[in-house]
């Protein structure tokens, strides 16, 4: 481990100045524990999925190496959502899987809230969708790449906001 | 011999962000894109369980594995003209040398970059805080 590796999952959030996921964590003692259980409902999630995916301290200290930026990203949605759906969903856009579609309906009325998002492979011939009926989740939406490309619409890349 | 026309795009971009964007657009384009690292000489694919590389400063993108290896063979010979980029990443701006700036591949990918790169959410500070309860 060189000087500039975090050792565990605090160090690394907090070297991505991304201590508010800790410290504005209710009760906070607990902050890294939820984190942790967070990460393992990931993993099974990405396992259901057929993904071999593993979402631990270990391979996001290790990812953080040649990857900061993403696994930075990563850490600002894991402190946005706890929904593990939208965790894998956020790492295979980062494994170079397109948006390639995004519906959202909120209804006030029917308190009705859902977020549907579905990735492609490059060749666009394999559809993976992720589903979430947490208004909270609409945040991650911030994070995704916004262009055009020819002038058509584009949602790619997810990518860490400037936090304040 | 191809010549190369430099295009310079200013971006708020870290260089790592402006990086994923520039791998991430030419995918979309190839999806069997093919990156050399200048500096190392070293060639790898794009994808698979791996996330898209982002330490790199300058790398040469080919179409695919066989024309990085044509132009490993023949060096910039008109026939493989549009098959490959050379991308430079720096503080604030992104280098992109193209074979010809009006080719439909090289708008279709100047104009992504031109757009992605000026997002504001490189640009903007967020909230100081997220749901973190």
């Amino acid at each position: 481990m060189t000087p500039n590796q975090p050792n565990d999952l605090e160090q690394l959030i907090r070297m991505c100045g991304e201590g508010w996921i800790i410290d504005c964590f209710f009760p906070k003692e607990e902050a890294v524990q939820r984190l942790y259980q967070t990460l393992k409902a990931a993993t099974a999630e990405a396992n259901r999925r057929g993904l071999s995916l593993e979402f631990t301290e270990k391979s996001l200290v290790a990812s953080y190496e040649k990857h900061s930026a993403q696994v930075n990203a990563f850490l600002q949605a894991l402190g946005t959502t706890r929904n593990p759906v939208m965790l894998v969903m956020v790492w295979r856009i980062f494994q170079g899987q397109k948006i390639s579609r995004v519906a959202m309906r909120y209804d006030e009325a029917q308190a009705e809230f859902r977020l549907e998002v579905t990735l492609a492979n490059p060749y666009g011939t394999q559809e993976e969708t992720y589903k979430s009926t947490d208004i909270g989740d609409a945040a991650l939406l911030r994070h995704f790449g916004i262009m055009t490309m020819d002038d058509k619409p584009i949602f790619d890349g997810f990518y860490a906001l400037r936090l304040g | 011999m191809i010549g190369g026309v430099d295009i310079v795009i200013p971006t708020g971009a870290s260089p790592r962000d402006a990086m994923v964007v520039s791998l991430r657009l030419i995918k979309r384009i190839w999806p069997d894109v093919v990156i050399e690292d200048a500096d190392s000489g070293e060639k790898s694919v794009i994808g698979g369980t791996e996330l898209i590389p982002e330490g790199m400063t300058d790398v040469f993108v080919y179409q695919n594995m066989e024309m990085a290896k044509k132009w490993d063979e023949l060096g910039a010979e008109p026939e493989l003209i549009d098959t490959m980029i050379h991308i430079l990443v720096r503080q604030d701006e992104v280098t992109v040398v193209v074979d010809d700036p009006n080719s439909k591949m090289s708008r279709l990918f100047l104009s992504g970059m031109k757009s992605a790169l000026r997002m504001n959410i490189f640009a903007m500070a967020g909230p100081s805080q997220g749901a973190a309860a």
